[in-house]
């Protein structure tokens, strides 16, 4: 499975782990998630007076034969969790070491390991300046190494529009479920009307803001031509420790800005660095935010 | 280390333009980002990025550098001075007519040899030494340090009566020395013009020249004949003092060696006087003009003028013609012409005539003596002809030839005329694009003037010029018969013995020419008459006011002869160019290896 194959200690550490989620009734299937309503669960939360149209399987016997009247049990409905993973992976994806991209495309197995153990279906798209390719939604263990196989092949390229992608995706699926969205959020145009167009939608959002260290501190370069990876656009600066600060200061507005929106919409947002590890990231980080359990 | 040409030093300013041009290439360090756009926000506030004038170190920028100052150093002529083990020397020595004024006994050039001789006893043993005369400008010994070879060309030498050409013989002398570092003497009697004496720095002046030398002189002299009386003559003479003093002067006329006018006058310092006599004369005199002072004066030569005049010649001329009204007229206003007009002529007749004009008429075969064809080609001419070409315009006129002396073709149209090819060897003369409008072909016994179009068809008698173009024909064909003064040259001249037959020519000194012929004789070296077979041809005069000023002009230059000579040449220009082209070649080589190398 090539090098997005997760080490198996420390797959099996994942096992015990499941992705947190308030959006159980999305999903089609039954599943081992308990739902907020009455389904064909194992559970049995109450009775139910029969109605023409109740399975009447459900009838409990023991009741008739006591009140001889028609009551149904109700279960707790048990579905699957729909998973969706959105991975930006334009070409500023491509810097830092290791690169964000590989950086996401670990987290994505991690989670889309985490998610199939706990049989939620899971499901992943690519995008850059459109949606690319797509792994339709699946379920159970088995289709772990078939989501490895389509992690392995997503390399970065090409420019971001981060709007116009979640967009054309929120617009595109019917059912919501979760989405874990996975970008380095550098995008002139804003990452805001992709977000809300999802949350309007339905879906619960988790954004996982991937950056590399020298996005964070920039090192000193004087006399240097600053040239966007994905645009080719340049800009003519000294990165002085004065630029530094003042570029810092931005970052810091932008993280804010990011920190504000996501807390008004009721999106789980994480901030992290290339640096980090992943297991980190996943046993410490991601299960602070409620991402994970 | 000195420079031929220092200007080409200001070259080196384009150094700094190299470096600029490396300043404004050198390329930023490209540092890749995820994205700009917040670099974008913060740089909106920022002053703009300073120029970093610290240029890279690069072999290719140095070895530029080196290359254009090697080829700009190379431009301005560098040269070392270096020990050389000869000595190089010029002597240049004054051979012109004032060089046998006797102010100085027995005469100027006879004491400059002596001079000559004395200085070279002087020299070192390694000198080198070239002699040059002023007349003519030539090396008579070129560089050698045989002494013997330089005294027997100098034994040799003798002054002309002919007016010196010292500027050329200087620069022949600089040209012998250019690539030396050697110098000139040029023993002299300073009878030249004052310009000559702003010499170079390496050109030693050596005056042979007394202080207070006497000369009256004739300056000028003309003749022409009296207008409208034939045979009738005035002559113009113009006497100049160029002594101190004030002079008693005799002048003589002489025809023939016989007296025929004589007055006395007087002429201050720096006097000159003008003077006229007319006379008549039927037959061929030998005139002479004489000055006389009381004592000698200390130059002779240009105390005589002389010309032979001939008496009215006619000229029998034939016209060949169905009918050319302008050229009858034209050839008639003449009175020294005898014109017949035929319709025809047998070859046999052609040498009864001076000069035969045919008008569109055929010319027998074979053509002899001075023709001038007009509007038709000769028989068995080594000419091509394509028929008659319209409508041409004049494209070129040898305007310097003496036929077109005061005449302007420029505007002339030819309605039709022959296109010919040109003769071999022919002079043409007038044209139009490649067609020859007037050709003159010069073989033996033969003087032909091609004029390929019919006056008829042409505007050219309608020229102003025209008339005058017909009289400098004659007397190009027949100087002898229109220019009263054609028997009186200055001396350097050429002459142009005009007459046929084997002839002996005898000079003033008794020099003797032989003549086959009708030619140039250039060597009129001194003043006199000049005797054909025997009777006197034509008269040789100095006639040069410079050359008459015998006074010393350069009076206050130094005698360094008369010091000790350390001789210059001790040193030889080493010149650097060579090296430095090769230098720059050797570097532009290992630059374009560089440069390749960092290609690949």
């Amino acid at each position: 499975m090539g090098k997005l194959i997760l080490e198996e200690k420390f797959l099996r550490e994942l096992d015990s782990l499941r992705l947190l989620s308030k959006k159980v009734e999305s999903g089609h299937f039954q599943g081992e998630r308990r739902g907020s309503r009455a389904g064909s669960g194992l559970e049995f939360i109450d009775y139910q007076p029969y109605q023409v149209g109740d399975d009447y399987r459900y009838i409990d016997w023991h009741l008739f034969s006591r009140f001889e009247q028609l009551f149904i049990k109700l279960f707790v409905e048990e579905k699957d969790l729909r998973v969706h993973l959105l991975i930006d992976k334009s070409f500023s994806m491509s810097t830092g070491v290791p690169s964000k991209i590989e950086y996401a495309k670990k987290l994505a197995a991690a989670l889309g390991y985490i998610a199939l153990v706990n049989f939620d279906r899971v499901g992943i798209t690519s995008f850059t300046s459109c949606l690319e390719e797509s792994l339709p939604p699946r379920r159970g263990k088995l289709q772990i190494l078939e989501l490895f196989r389509f992690l392995e092949k997503i390399s970065s390229r090409g420019e971001t529009n981060f709007n116009f992608c979640l967009n054309k995706f929120a617009s595109r699926e019917r059912k919501s479920g979760v989405a874990i969205v996975i970008s380095d959020l550098l995008d002139e145009k804003g990452y805001q009307e992709g977000l809300l167009s999802l949350r309007t939608r339905g879906w619960e959002i988790s954004l996982i803001h991937i950056l590399e260290e020298r996005e964070v501190n920039p090192p000193e370069e004087k006399g240097v031509v600053l040239v966007d990876k994905e645009t080719h656009k340049r800009i003519e600066t000294e990165v002085t420790p004065s630029t530094i600060k003042l570029y810092q200061k931005a970052l810091e507005d932008f993280f804010k800005e990011i920190e504000n929106f996501c807390e008004y919409y009721q999106i789980k947002y994480l901030r992290t660095l290339t640096s980090l590890s992943l297991s980190s990231l996943i046993f410490r980080n991601l299960r602070r935010k409620k991402v994970l359990k | 280390m000195s420079f031929l040409n220092p200007l080409a030093l200001w070259l080196l300013s384009l150094t700094g333009i190299i470096i600029l041009f490396y300043l404004l290439k050198r390329r930023k360090r490209e540092v890749f980002v995820s994205s700009i756009f917040l670099w974008k926000k913060i740089v909106k506030n920022l002053p703009s990025p300073e120029f970093h004038w610290k240029l890279p170190f690069s072999w290719i920028l140095l070895l530029q550098i080196i290359i254009l100052i090697l080829m700009i150093l190379a431009l301005s002529n560098p040269f070392l001075f270096r020990k050389s083990k000869e000595n190089f020397l010029v002597i240049v020595l004054d051979t012109s007519a004032s060089m046998k004024s006797t102010d100085v006994f027995p005469n100027r050039f006879f004491v400059a040899k002596k001079r000559i001789k004395e200085f070279l006893e002087t020299l070192p043993q390694n000198t080198k030494i070239a002699l040059i005369s002023s007349i003519p400008p030539q090396v008579l010994s070129s560089f050698s340090d045989s002494k013997s070879h330089f005294l027997e060309k100098l034994r040799d030498l003798e002054p002309l009566d002919v007016p010196g050409k010292e500027k050329e013989a200087l620069n022949l002398a600089l040209s012998l020395i250019s690539k030396k570092r050697g110098e000139i003497f040029f023993f002299t009697d300073t009878s030249f013009p004052s310009k000559i004496l702003s010499l170079k720095e390496n050109i030693e002046l050596v005056p042979v020249v007394s202080e207070n030398p006497r000369n009256i002189g004739i300056t000028h002299f003309d003749i022409r004949s009296t207008a409208g009386k034939i045979g009738e003559y005035e002559i113009l003479v113009k006497i100049e003092n160029f002594s101190l003093g004030k002079e008693k002067i005799i002048l003589r006329i002489l025809a023939n060696e016989k007296l025929l006018h004589q007055e006395g006058f007087e002429l201050p310092a720096s006097g000159k006087k003008n003077f006229t006599y007319d006379f008549i004369c039927n037959q061929k005199i030998y005139l002479k003009v004489e000055i006389k002072t009381t004592p000698p004066d200390d130059f002779s030569i240009d105390n005589f003028v002389g010309a032979v005049i001939y008496p009215e010649q006619t000229l029998f001329v034939l016209l060949v013609s169905q009918g050319n009204l302008f050229l009858e007229t034209a050839l008639k206003t003449y009175p020294q012409i005898k014109l017949f007009v035929k319709n025809k002529i047998s070859q046999e007749q052609l040498p009864e005539y001076d000069l035969i004009f045919f008008d569109k008429v055929t010319p027998p075969f074979p053509l002899k003596g001075n023709i001038i064809c007009i509007g038709i080609l000769p028989p068995n001419l080594p000419i091509e002809s394509k028929g008659w070409e319209r409508d041409l315009p004049v494209t070129y006129v040898k305007s310097s030839h003496p036929l077109f002396r005061f005449v302007h073709l420029g505007e002339m149209n030819v309605r039709r005329a022959l296109s010919v090819s040109s003769l071999p060897g022919a002079e043409i003369l007038l044209r139009s694009f490649q067609i020859p409008l007037m050709q003159i072909w010069q073989r033996e016994n033969l003087t032909l003037l091609l004029i390929s179009f019919d006056f008829y068809e042409s505007d050219f008698p309608l020229q102003v010029g025209f008339p005058v173009f017909i009289f400098n024909l004659l007397q190009w064909f027949h100087p002898e018969v229109f220019d009263p003064q054609y028997y009186k040259v200055r001396t350097g001249e050429d002459f142009f013995v005009s007459r046929e037959g084997n002839n002996l020519l005898v000079g003033p000194h008794n020099h003797s020419t032989k003549l086959e012929g009708k030619s140039i004789f250039s060597r009129v070296n001194f003043v006199g008459p000049y005797k054909l077979n025997g009777d006197v041809y034509f008269v040789a005069n100095l006639l040069n006011s410079q050359e008459s000023n015998i006074f010393p002009q350069a009076k206050n230059h130094s005698l360094k002869i008369e010091e000790e000579f350390s001789p210059a040449g001790e040193e030889d220009k080493w010149f650097l160019f060579p090296l430095l082209i090769l230098l720059s070649l050797v570097l532009l080589l290992g630059e374009w290896y560089l440069y390749y190398r960092g290609m690949q």
